[in-house]
């Protein structure tokens, strides 16, 4: 399955790096594509794939990673 | 270790500090906290992108595995200032720095000497030269070299230099997008403006006071861009504290990804005092024509892209590691042309400055005025190197005819002010006179538009 967000708080390849660095601590996420130019993330994911508990551990890194719908 | 601690956490924590290079701003931060945190071993991690390094406590009984921490932190693209000696941080990237802006200063230096005496600095057409617009595009190409580049090119190696610490990884055409805009917005505002000029027959040009102000605004805000560039002031900090609603407009200026940013910038330049673009206003003006007018001021600054391009491609292709020196570079220059800047607009503001770029170093010598029945007489060339001689004795209270040979005039001297008494003159090649009355003794100072070149009355 794919999902795509946005975080409009991520403005360089550190914030990139962090974001995929937090979702590999998923086992249910396959892969993560970054474009900071549309601020948008996409997600590969199984169908148990938990969306509120990744929303939850990227936003815990601050205000600045909010998750919002793509 | 024996000793009991009233701190828990000393008790049973091995603290150090490690230098980090390659980190800027709050993510690389906590990104780096996150992956350290993930050595065995590490009971917590404080990482502080400003002072470019980070606390680690290590858990006790356990030693911190330095190739791992190596490791893990070039793999997430930032690098140990110092491997082997943790503890000596700091010193070696500080020592460095000075080092490198001590050499940017220094080559700086070395070339525009070098440019001096090759008299290449000031290779102007004189105020004589042809308005066909080939001259014109001859015109702006020489501007493009000259004092006003010091403005311009200021800031758009602010810009640039700004734009790559912000985005480090970004690639060269990713660089150079924000150059390309400044420069678009840079002839679309020339064309726009030009043809108003044309049209209105006005020129838009600020008085001699508004100049220096607008000098002064320009340097303060390139001299805080360079000192944050070179990191010698910490990023969003400033020991000036301007208002904060100007310094987010600063800053939001010149971080913003935003096309319109740097345009706007770029547009903004038609306002910047330089001497080249006022005298082509005066040409703009005299054609009373928008179509005229604005193909007039769009050539010239069609002629000062090649250098300030020249800029853009340069900064934009600084690769990895020449990126550091290329920063290090452009603030030492920006820097530079800030206080070079700051002191013309003091002078245009009446404020007295004197110091390395006080303008003519031709000849000291006060010349005495010859007296012609109730008038005073003095003669003054205008040169390629400033005003000859740049220093005048007059009688106070007596009117005095001020002879200016304007054959050698370019670029800003091609208007004489004399700030003090709201004398602005546009020198044509040959004779020019200037009639005026001081009526104070002491120092009357003189300058071209731009408050670059200047010389001084001694008024006895």
């Amino acid at each position: 399955m794919r999902t795509t967000v946005s975080i409009p708080g991520m403005h360089c390849e550190s914030c990139s790096m962090l974001v995929k660095d937090v979702s590999s601590e998923f086992p249910t996420i396959s892969s993560v594509t970054v474009d900071l130019k549309s601020k948008q993330v996409t997600l590969e994911h199984e169908d148990d794939f938990d969306q509120d508990a990744w929303k939850k551990e990227i936003e815990s890194l601050g205000d600045t990673y909010a998750v919002h719908a793509a | 270790m024996g000793s009991p601690s009233k701190k828990k956490d000393a008790k049973k924590e091995q603290c150090l500090t490690v230098g980090i290079t390659g980190m800027t701003c709050a993510s690389c931060e906590l990104l780096l906290e996150r992956k350290i945190k993930a050595i065995p071993g590490v009971a917590s991690v404080e990482v502080n992108h400003k002072a470019d390094r980070a606390r680690i406590a290590v858990k006790n009984g356990c030693t911190l595995d330095r190739d791992a921490l190596a490791s893990v932190i070039h793999a997430a693209g930032y690098s140990l200032t110092d491997e082997n000696a943790a503890t000596l941080r700091s010193v070696a990237p500080d020592k460095r720095k000075w080092l490198e802006i001590g050499a940017s200063l220094l080559v700086i230096f070395a070339l525009y000497t070098i440019l001096q005496t090759l008299d290449l600095v000031s290779l102007a057409p004189s105020t004589s030269g042809a308005l066909s617009l080939g001259g014109i595009f001859v015109i702006g190409l020489v501007a493009g070299t000259s004092s006003c580049l010091a403005v311009t090119g200021g800031l758009l190696l602010a810009i640039a230099a700004k734009h790559n610490e912000l985005h480090r990884s970004a690639s060269s055409a990713e660089k150079f997008k924000p150059l390309l805009q400044f420069n678009i917005g840079r002839l679309a505002a020339y064309y726009v403006f030009g043809g108003l000029v044309g049209l209105l027959g006005s020129t838009i040009t600020l008085s001699t006071q508004a100049t220096g102000y607008m000098n002064i605004v320009v340097a303060l805000v390139m001299l805080y861009l360079a000192l944050t560039i070179l990191q010698l002031i910490p990023k969003n900090s400033c020991p000036i504290r301007p208002p904060k609603r100007l310094s987010h407009w600063i800053a939001g200026i010149s971080e913003s990804k935003h096309p319109a940013a740097p345009m706007t910038l770029g547009a903004m330049t038609f306002f910047l005092p330089c001497g080249f673009t006022q005298s082509l206003q005066l040409a703009a003006l005299a054609t009373g024509n928008f179509v005229m007018g604005a193909t007039i001021m769009f050539v010239f600054a069609l002629g000062t892209l090649p250098s300030l391009l020249g800029i853009s491609v340069i900064s934009s292709k600084a690769p990895g590691n020449g990126s550091r020196l290329f920063l290090r570079f452009s603030g030492s220059l920006v820097l530079l042309l800030a206080v070079f800047n700051l002191q013309s607009g003091f002078a245009l503001t009446g404020i007295h400055t004197s110091g390395a770029f006080a303008g003519d170093k031709g000849s000291n010598a006060a010349v005495a005025p010859t007296i012609r029945g109730n008038v005073q007489e003095v003669s003054m060339k205008v040169t390629s190197y400033g005003y000859e001689p740049s220093s005048l004795t007059i009688n106070a209270g007596v009117p005095v005819r001020w002879k200016i040979d304007g054959t050698g005039a370019t670029g800003c001297t091609s208007i004489m002010t004399i700030p003090a008494l709201n004398i602005s003159q546009p020198l044509r090649s040959g004779e020019n006179i200037i009639e005026f009355t001081a009526l104070e003794k002491g120092q009357l100072a003189f300058m071209c538009s731009m408050g670059m070149v200047r010389g001084t009355f001694n008024v006895i």
